[in-house]
């Protein structure tokens, strides 16, 4: 071998270490770029109180924070709006004159009452009076007497609700009550500020547990997940929904009730009975792509019991799980739920 | 030995060694924001929406209360839980201990929200 110049073996070898080297080199470079790819985007995260629930926002921009304010402001404004507790609301203001002219509000009514309908008045907005009768969830929690609850049935009624256009008129004595969907209809509201914002790539908001899921947390276009609360743990998960841009929503005898001789009386009422409903079901989670509509699915669905809320859901191409007193769980729809 | 033969052992030698070292890095360097370790737990107490108290859940071996607005939160290195309330319905107090990263709870009418930070399943929760 002459000095000075490399064997045939030798040359393979330093081959060899280039291509290891190189190997390893478009594996880190790779790698980089799942990362980058997986890594979220950049948030802020605010908890605050309103609507007399727990608000949680997350939002992923390059400068989030702006975000949050105008968020909460919506939030702040829709339940002076639609507060039925808020005498100055103006939605009270159609229980006390029992007409008004308003498209917030009559948008909201068209969907509750189609659902109303569809859920053979499962589903009630109209039952304001028998609500605060009830009074669950407050320190006056208490059963009224048959012959009251009779009383105040015939006070309600879906039926008894009219719309014309933006005009809006409720029968002498009806209360309108939109608690059951107020929460939905802020996520609407924040959708369409979210989607108006080309600068936010994604968001994750709760009012007090209806949730808007919209666009990306990281570049992978990773599913968000959410968690659904056990209904008889509360620091456990039933299962984790993977999703895209939607809305979620639950509804369950354990979020507001109080027991009284061993009764567990909770706070969604049956429209028929007047009575917190008995369907079988204790949690109903739905998801589709309207906030209002995912609440006023989940209350008719837990009213109604398995078999006639999945032929709801069906009807409007909603997914959702539904879990009943021995823990059976049961998945509706096009929903990726794991548990 | 013939130079060649040295060459080729500590070549050997050479190749493993980077590979394992790159691999290990890489894998370390990737996996590590995806750990979530839950004893990594930061307790945030917020009131009218600011964050008002912070601790580190494993720092807090002997437990401590935190007064915020109307109540009392208590925290160990376990979970935190509202001890009391001077709202009327008591529901904070009732909802028990929360142990886990993404949890919220609140007392509304006191204004007052409790969260554990940490490494996380889920981005939300529905209730």
């Amino acid at each position: 071998m002459k000095k000075g110049k490399l064997s045939a073996k030798t040359k393979k070898l330093i081959i060899k270490i280039i291509a290891v080297v190189l190997v390893a080199l478009i594996g880190t470079a790779a790698a980089l770029v799942v990362k980058d790819r997986k890594t979220d985007f950049n948030s802020a995260q605010k908890y605050s109180v309103a609507m007399n629930t727990v608000i949680t926002q997350k939002i992923y921009a390059d400068v989030p924070g702006v975000h949050i304010e105008p968020v909460r402001a919506i939030i702040n404004s829709l339940d002076g709006y639609i507060s039925c507790k808020d005498s100055e609301s103006v939605l009270s203001r159609l229980n006390s004159e029992g007409t008004l002219n308003d498209i917030l509000i009559a948008e909201a009514l068209k969907t509750c009452l189609e659902v109303s309908e569809k859920s053979g008045g499962a589903f009630d907005v109209s039952m304001g009076k028998l609500s605060e009768s009830w009074a669950i969830g407050t320190e006056n929690a208490r059963v009224p007497s048959d012959e009251e609850i009779s009383e105040l049935l015939s006070q309600c009624g879906y039926e008894k609700i009219t719309l014309d256009g933006s005009k809006i008129t409720v029968a002498e004595g009806v209360s309108v009550d939109l608690g059951a969907v107020g929460k939905g209809i802020a996520c609407d509201y924040i959708m369409t500020y979210l989607k108006s914002k080309t600068d936010i790539k994604g968001a994750v908001v709760s009012v007090g547990g209806s949730i808007l899921t919209y666009g990306q947390h990281n570049k992978a276009g990773d599913e968000w997940n959410v968690g659904i609360r056990h209904p008889r743990n509360e620091n456990e998960y039933l299962g984790i929904i993977h999703m895209t841009e939607g809305f979620v929503s639950t509804s369950g005898d354990y979020e507001r009730y109080f027991e009284q001789d061993g009764v567990r009386y909770h706070h969604i009422l049956d429209g028929n009975t007047g009575r917190p409903s008995d369907s079988g079901l204790i949690s109903v989670t739905v998801v589709c792509d309207s906030g209002i509509l995912s609440d006023a699915l989940s209350t008719a669905c837990l009213v109604l019991g398995a078999e006639k809320a999945e032929a709801l859901l069906n009807e409007y191409g909603a997914a959702g799980v539904f879990v009943d007193k021995d823990m059976n769980i049961t998945v509706v729809g096009d929903i990726d739920f794991e548990y | 030995m013939s130079t060649d033969k040295k060459l080729t052992k500590t070549l050997k030698k050479g190749d493993l060694f980077i590979i394992v070292t790159v691999i290990a890095i890489t894998l370390v360097w990737f996996l590590a924001p995806f750990s979530g370790r839950e004893d990594n737990l930061k307790l945030v107490i917020y009131l009218d929406g600011e964050a008002v108290e912070t601790a580190q859940l494993s720092t807090l071996t002997e437990g401590k209360s935190f007064y915020v607005g109307g109540c009392e939160i208590y925290a160990d290195s376990e979970g935190v839980k509202f001890v009391s309330s001077v709202c009327s319905d008591s529901l904070c107090v009732k909802r028990g201990t929360m142990t886990r990263a993404g949890d919220t709870m609140a007392c509304v009418p006191e204004r007052v929200v409790v969260s554990l930070k940490g490494g996380s399943s889920t981005h939300i929760e529905t209730y």
